[in-house]
């Protein structure tokens, strides 16, 4: 039964939700419901996932059978989690999110020090959370600590790609929109 | 579908035979054995012995052998489980959280293997 | 006397469980276990990716993913009989055809019906 703190939702808004639970469920390890969640929700191709988690496509395309087979077999249903467990729910996929968004943002196996597409998938899968979850803080809370460190993306990074500290970056590289709503979002914390 | 509920615990820290709390045990058993009986989901389930009255056989090159103790020194012990019917992942999960040992111990839940040809 | 058969095997090995050859020795090996009454029970598990641990803490409801166990060798399956004594119980055992590649723990149970 929905909780009091998720609005009233048409059915496919809550058939999309039912899929946000079940790609970051518990039974699935970090990878699998990272690449899931990409997947499924925020509709990446197979490819453009693997490439930007630097392994193959091959690997990348039997992670997601395997995850989906252990949807199966551990019979994960399709359906919103108790109430009791919401909260703790919620929490895997924030994390997982956010997850996602740091492997964008700081350089793990790449020369370039950012890269720039998972970090824009980790802010629209926190903004589906968020659309779907609008009384959800925690939901918000991320989003704005995204697109605050996003906004200041461009301005990273130099031409050789090295890491400009904050005082020296340039204010006309950071994206004003991008900070603009982040501070709307913590503000109405 | 149907779940195994595997529980383990340290075999140090149970409630000892005699002591009320091991009454206690047995009673928040009793009463959990009853309560999913109740909800449909009890099929069936049993304590084992401590690991001390374990064997562990094998059989290499036609030969069997039969060594004293449990398939692996752990910490945390098998001691019981209970084969339950449910409705999905989340409920069978649900019950095992009521099992007394989840309290100090764990439970794994970990699906049955169903043939087609039964 | 009731023991319990805990088939311990290595899941890369375990691929072979639902082939032709597994189902036929398995098959075999239940029925003989039948006749000769001492079956009550058993079952095959899922792979031990399949599974998740659940423990209690403070009220708070805790759900990890995997087995309890993070060995080589895993929990596939189980057999519940009835044997005079574990002696006899582990001629039984011997005679599980996962046994000749991984292990069987014998164990009695628990007798406290109330």
């Amino acid at each position: 039964m929905p909780s009091p703190h998720m609005s009233k939702m048409s059915e496919v808004d809550e058939e999309q939700l039912k899929l946000i639970f079940i790609c970051c469920h518990p039974a699935l390890n970090k990878q699998a419901q990272i690449a899931l969640s990409l997947k499924v929700i925020g509709g990446l191709s197979t490819e453009k996932i693997a490439s930007a988690f630097l392994t193959s496509e091959a690997t990348m395309a039997q992670r997601l059978v395997l995850a989906k087979q252990k949807i199966k077999k551990a019979g994960i249903a399709f359906k919103l989690p108790a109430t009791d467990d919401l909260a703790s729910r919620v929490d895997i996929i924030l994390s997982s999110i956010y997850f996602i968004h740091n492997e964008s943002y700081v350089a793990t196996n790449s020369n370039c020090l950012t890269r720039v597409n998972l970090a824009d998938e980790a802010v629209n899968l926190c903004r589906n959370v968020c659309h779907f979850m609008p009384n959800n803080a925690e939901a918000k809370g991320l989003l704005a600590l995204m697109l605050l460190q996003l906004a200041r993306i461009e301005a990273r990074v130099d031409v050789n790609s090295d890491f400009v500290p904050l005082e020296l970056q340039d204010r006309n590289l950071w994206v004003s929109s991008k900070i603009f709503e982040g501070k709307q979002l913590s503000t109405k914390l | 579908m149907q779940y195994m509920l595997l529980i383990y615990s340290a075999e140090s820290e149970r409630p000892q035979y005699g002591t009320p709390e091991f009454e206690q045990n047995m009673n928040d058993y009793f009463a959990f054995t009853k309560e999913i009986g109740e909800t449909g989901h009890m099929v069936a389930g049993d304590g084992l012995q401590d690991t001390n009255t374990a064997t562990t056989a094998t059989v290499r090159n036609g030969k069997t052998e039969v060594v004293n103790g449990p398939f692996a020194e752990t910490k945390e012990q098998f001691g019981g489980y209970y084969l339950i019917e449910a409705k999905d992942l989340d409920d069978a999960v649900a019950v095992a959280a009521k099992i007394p040992t989840a309290k100090m111990g764990r439970i794994e839940v970990r699906p049955v293997m169903v043939f087609s040809q039964d | 006397m009731q023991y319990m058969l805990l088939i311990y095997s290595d899941e890369s090995s375990r691929a072979l469980f639902g082939t032709e050859a597994s189902n036929l020795a398995y098959g075999d090996f239940t029925r003989s276990l039948i006749k000769s009454g001492h079956m009550i029970a058993g079952e095959a598990l899922q792979d031990s990716h399949t599974a998740v641990t659940v423990s209690v803490r403070k009220d708070k409801i805790r759900v990890v993913q995997g087995a309890f166990a993070k060995t080589k060798e895993q929990l596939g399956g189980y057999y519940l009989i009835e044997a005079e004594n574990m002696k006899e119980a582990q001629s039984i055992a011997a005679k599980i055809p996962t046994a000749t590649i991984g292990r069987v723990e014998i164990r009695p149970i628990m007798l406290f019906k109330n």
